[in-house]
């Protein structure tokens, strides 16, 4: 009787532990089968959740806007970098169909003060620095060279010289280097974009289009005093030259191109928005001169 | 006489962190950017210069980004 009494018990325990078991494997399957189906999402409320900001989204009509008023060139272009010396500027201008299989559209060079040479054959044999009292000029070189045989007057004498012979347009990015050096630059610019109004040369004189760039803002890998250049400055140059100038510079394509000084191999997250609001901060100050897109009336918009 | 904006960015550099520039095209819808890579600088590789590339497409503003970059093959 006792046997049979603790067998009945031992069936019963073995009876309850596969309902027990049956009930939680019924309760685990019909929880997946319900997050999967989203039905518990709608029970409990998503507290702990947080959402990342969406990324900005641009205004509905801004593709349209920019096909309709584009101030700048196409970006897609050929570049060449660095050219800083005469024979190179004169191939790029020249003989184009002698080089690679794309015409070179676009061309990049430094702008700071140092040494005319005339007979210089190779960038290479130039000094990285000028003689004691030589006369410091607007000159095309990559720092720390401080000497070439391209001076900002040639150069854009021979840009605007050859339009009607090569009527390729071109950018001119003219990477300042130095505080000091942007107003005779534009000034230069001036005088021969003038002068090549009195040319045959009148009618494609207007496919040059000009970059001013300077790195005006500390970015990545460098403090403020590694800034050489002033953007308030840059863009009081400007603004001075076209006041001074109304008649003589309509039609010139101007853009400035602003960027920040970086070293390259500096860890951490690149341009972060710190840095861009900053920029963006910069640009708006200067609203007057520049035509980005905004509904701001330019003062200097002649044309 | 109207002048443009065009935003120079290091290559190395964009790569790291590309959002923020958006705000900056979007906040100035003339505005155009150019990707460099400097003189002393080493190529950078290609799939680098795709990821940009594929960043902007997929913003629908490929037409406002600009590449002077030396690209190792």
């Amino acid at each position: 009787m006792l046997q049979k009494s603790k067998l009945l018990i031992y069936v019963g325990r073995r009876r309850n532990l596969k309902y027990v078991t049956f009930v939680f494997v019924l309760v685990v399957v019909t929880c997946f089968v319900f997050m999967k189906s989203g039905f518990l999402h709608e029970i409990v409320p998503e507290k702990s959740v947080q959402k990342l900001p969406p990324p900005p989204k641009m205004p509905s009509s801004f593709i349209r806007n920019v096909k309709a008023q584009r101030l700048l060139p196409q970006a897609d272009q050929k570049w060449e970098h660095s050219v800083v010396t005469r024979s190179r500027l004169y191939d790029i201008l020249h003989k184009q169909n002698e080089y690679s299989e794309k015409v070179v559209t676009a061309i990049e060079t430094d702008v700071l003060r140092g040494s005319y040479i005339a007979n210089l054959n190779s960038v290479h044999r130039s000094p990285l620095r000028a003689k004691p009292n030589e006369e410091l000029v607007p000159i095309l070189a990559h720092p720390p060279k401080k000497a070439s045989d391209l001076s900002v007057d040639l150069f854009f004498d021979m840009i605007f010289s050859c339009r009607g012979k090569c009527d390729h347009k071109h950018i001119i990015k003219l990477d300042f280097k130095e505080n000091d050096i942007v107003l005779p630059t534009l000034e230069s610019l001036n005088i021969h974009y003038r002068r090549t109004n009195e040319k045959k040369a009148r009618a494609s004189k207007n496919n040059v289009h000009v970059f001013l760039n300077a790195d005006v803002l500390p970015g990545p890998g460098k403090t403020a005093k590694e800034v050489n250049i002033d953007g308030d400055k840059l863009f009081n140059a400007v603004a001075d030259l076209m006041v001074r100038n109304k008649e003589g510079l309509l039609g010139l394509q101007l853009s400035f191109s602003l960027g920040w000084t970086i070293d390259h191999r500096a860890c951490g997250n690149g341009y972060n928005s710190s840095l861009v609001d900053d920029m963006i901060q910069l640009v708006r100050k200067h609203q007057n001169l520049t035509d980005t897109g905004t509904q701001y009336k330019s003062l200097y918009m002649l044309d | 006489m109207r002048i443009g904006v065009v935003l120079a960015l290091n290559a190395r550099q964009l790569v790291r962190n590309m959002s923020p520039i958006l705000k900056f095209l979007g906040e100035f819808d003339q505005s155009q950017i150019l990707v460099w890579t400097g003189s002393g600088e080493l190529p950078i590789p290609r799939r680098t210069l795709q990821t940009i590339h594929n960043f902007f497409e997929k913003e629908d503003l490929n037409d406002r980004i600009g590449f002077d970059c030396k690209v190792s093959l």
